[in-house]
């Protein structure tokens, strides 16, 4: 299904142009040849709001690269304030998680929108982002979640098991009384692709990033790109346009080196994850958005068997969030798998009541039933 | 000149006397961003403003050091307005945004 199923080509071809905006080649995204009407209007705002490209759409139109009127020229202006007014308190709240962690003594690196947009971006205002990603290292995630909950901060749900968060966790999410979040991450993906890799690579080689004149540790460009190939191609059931997008600009603002690739995202057991976003930016974008080290290492190493029985398990790929976390165990061995399946399946009462509380589904019901919702529909 | 040194909202009114020989400078810790017309300015204590027309073009000055007077004489060139007409406008953008506690002295 796609995921602009009932926008219009002019919807759609507005989209992309906002998507691609700065850039290179323009010639493959061609914009609609007059102003959108109203109602198409309303439809790419709505979209653009969506996939989180509000400060793009402001930019294209202005530029000129986006034909409007003089009335969205001034809509679009405004919906990228209102979104840099969310993105301005967000920033404040990283400052704020950082003075916390470093406080508890806590090393930290930042992730996703707040690095992308001051490492990556052209400008910093033309990413905008909905919460607070942060890397901890799994030996540190309790003392970051303590000394995050000192401001304000609680989580989602208990733990699942003792240990898990430490040696088997993805991220563990937080959120405060405004239901601003600040997602902990210990590794970049769920399941396979994430206990695969395994977080040492991450903290090998990292960038510096500057808020409000605070230095920030963040992930280095590769390890940007990882994590933006990543979130693209495994995070939503179908890729996110700021994702692509992230993946485009980081790979062209940077000559991204090969070596670095091979340790965050491995031959056989990661390199797939690139090949498949690279190859969703350039259906999506046109040719030669993806910078050219990317796409070199991404189309020099073929998808392994591993890669591809791992792939499909993710929501991306047809699979469900079960058979995402369940595909951890093709990454795991003796009683590490014995352990992380124990936690899968019969986690925590703690953890069991507050899924209950918070009114979650069952996850093991919900699970087969996405399983055989799945099988239904690829059969049919 | 329309839109010379419009605040929108309007920053709270001051009285503060500044010096247009200092040289002034964005407060430490305050954060921004652009849209393609307006500047929005987060100062490290109190609400987020926003400056449109030159009013932003003097917050962007402020990123370095800069004199009243120097700051004048730049807007002024680039204008082609008179710096007498200039100076007491940039000096009032200047003073509000130090009450706001978004910029101070260097």
């Amino acid at each position: 299904m796609d995921r602009f199923e009932g926008a219009d080509a002019e919807v759609r071809a507005a989209l992309v142009v906002v998507a691609g905006h700065g850039l290179p080649g323009d010639e493959h995204r061609p914009p609609p040849a007059a102003p959108l009407d109203d109602a198409q209007w309303r439809a790419l705002v709505r979209l653009v709001q969506i996939e989180r490209l509000l400060g793009l759409l402001d930019r294209a139109v202005a530029a000129g690269a986006l034909p409007a009127t003089d009335e969205q020229r001034a809509d679009a202006e405004e919906a990228a304030a209102q979104g840099l007014r969310q993105v301005l308190f967000l920033e404040r709240r990283l400052l704020a998680a950082a003075a916390a962690l470093d406080g508890a003594g806590v090393p930290f690196l930042v992730l996703k929108g707040a690095a992308v947009a001051r490492l990556d971006e052209a400008h910093p205002s033309l990413r905008h982002y909905n919460d607070v990603d942060l890397l901890v290292r799994g030996d540190d995630v309790g003392r970051a979640v303590a000394a995050l909950a000192a401001i304000g901060y609680g989580r989602d749900l208990p733990e699942r098991r003792p240990g898990y968060d430490r040696r088997f966790a993805k991220e563990v999410s937080l959120a405060d009384d405004l239901r601003t979040e600040v997602d902990l991450h210990r590794v970049l993906a769920l399941g396979a692709f994430g206990l695969a890799a395994g977080p040492a690579a991450l903290w090998s080689s990292t960038d510096r990033l500057e808020v409000g004149g605070t230095a920030l540790a963040a992930l280095d460009a590769e390890g940007r790109f990882a994590h933006a190939c990543v979130n693209a191609m495994l995070g939503d059931e179908r890729p996110r346009l700021v994702a692509l997008r992230d993946v485009a600009v980081i790979s062209t603002a940077h000559r991204l080196r090969p070596g670095r690739l091979g340790s965050l995202l491995p031959a056989g057991r990661g390199a797939a994850v690139a090949g498949a976003a690279c190859a969703a930016v350039t259906a999506l974008l046109g040719p030669g958005t993806v910078g050219a080290e990317a796409a070199a290492y991404a189309g020099s190493v073929p998808p392994s068997r591993w890669e591809r029985a791992a792939l499909r398990a993710y929501r991306a790929h047809g699979g469900s969030n079960t058979l995402e976390l369940l595909s951890g165990t093709m990454a795991l061995a003796g009683m590490d798998r014995l352990r992380y399946l124990q936690a899968l399946v019969v986690p925590g009462s703690a953890y069991r009541a507050a899924r209950r509380e918070a009114g979650r589904p069952r996850e093991w019901t919900t699970g087969v039933r996405e399983v055989l919702s799945r099988r239904g529909k690829s059969g049919g | 000149m329309p839109g010379f040194t419009r605040v929108v909202p309007a920053i709270p009114p001051h009285q503060a006397t500044i010096a247009p020989v200092s040289a002034y400078r964005h407060t430490e810790g305050a954060l921004w961003h652009t849209t393609s017309r307006r500047v929005l300015v987060n100062p490290p204590e109190g609400a987020t403003f926003d400056l449109d027309g030159v009013a932003g073009l003097v917050w962007e000055a402020l990123d370095e050091p800069v004199t009243i007077d120097d700051l004048a004489a730049d807007l002024a060139a680039v204008f082609d307005r008179p710096v007498e007409e200039v100076g007491p406008e940039v000096a009032r953008v200047v003073a509000e945004l130090v009450a706001a506690g978004a910029a101070s002295p260097a």
